[in-house]
């Protein structure tokens, strides 16, 4: 109460605050104050939980494809150049859409990890055939990452518990 | 002697734990299952090393898309702490909205 008396003296010299009406306005500006909510990441965005899913998927089925076709024409790398390419230019239009948000560089930094991932992917790939075993480890650390990306996503919807 | 998972987990965990102080608590919910399946993950690619599975160029790769998807457990654990954070700070904001809605005695906000 006191320092509402402090302030009160101090701003007296505004004509609005002189008024009987002094003291609402000011309870006015501070609730407008106090009515502003925090932010400090980005609202979910269900188009990048769709996309980092589908992308998830993809990646799962060409790497699971590449365990099938162990040994094969189909699992090396000159028959499957295309996919690193269209993968990649969907990853860079992901995350032009995470860059797009407000206080979103979490997500944006996560997708940039992924992009590298991929590039890695392929050097060991051209590197010669990715045997089963290698495969397996590979997608496992895929899925481990996407599945970071999607459940940040998922806790940005505000009121739910975190994964 | 092979790497094991129970002492790279391990390693893990005292590292987070310093890092995140007392963040650690409410981190660890999420952070825990994923620094095993990492561990898991490492354990792995060792195996496929000393059983020349891979070539070097294959297992520098692997070895980086590992140390990868670690950077993006931990950004995601940021990302749920400033969630925390950010839920903490509306709900105390909501409080004193009420405590000043009964104190006017009608709903200003």
């Amino acid at each position: 109460m006191k320092n509402i008396s402090i302030v009160l003296e101090r701003i007296s010299f505004l004509p609005v605050f002189r008024s009987r009406w002094g003291p609402w306005v000011l309870v006015c500006l501070l609730l407008g104050l106090f009515g502003c909510q925090v932010t400090l990441i980005s609202s979910y965005d269900p188009e990048i939980d769709r996309a980092a899913t589908a992308l998830q998927k993809k990646m799962d089925a060409f790497l699971t494809g590449l365990e099938n076709h162990a040994g094969q024409p189909q699992a090396a790398y000159a028959w499957n150049a295309a996919f690193y390419d269209d993968y990649l230019v969907e990853l860079r239009s992901l995350r032009i859409r995470a860059q797009s948000h407000e206080k979103n560089e979490i997500t944006a930094k996560q997708l940039t990890l992924m992009m590298d991932n991929l590039q890695q992917l392929r050097l060991a790939h051209e590197a010669g055939p990715l045997a089963p075993p290698t495969v397996q480890a590979t997608r496992d650390l895929f899925n481990q990452g996407w599945q970071a990306i999607i459940a940040l996503e998922i806790a940005k919807r505000r009121g739910e518990h975190s994964p | 002697m092979g790497l094991k998972v129970s002492d790279l987990f391990k390693s893990m965990v005292e590292a987070a734990k310093d890092s995140f102080a007392e963040d650690w608590p409410k981190a660890q919910e999420y952070a825990k299952p994923e620094f095993k399946r990492l561990a898991q993950s490492l354990v792995d690619i060792s195996k496929l090393v000393m059983n020349d599975t891979i070539n070097q160029q294959q297992a520098k790769a692997l070895l980086q898309i590992h140390k990868n998807t670690t950077l993006m457990v931990l950004l995601t654990i940021e990302g749920l702490g400033l969630i925390a954070v950010e839920n903490a700070m509306n709900a105390a904001i909501k409080t004193v909205q009420e405590t000043i809605n009964r104190a006017a005695g009608i709903t200003l906000l």
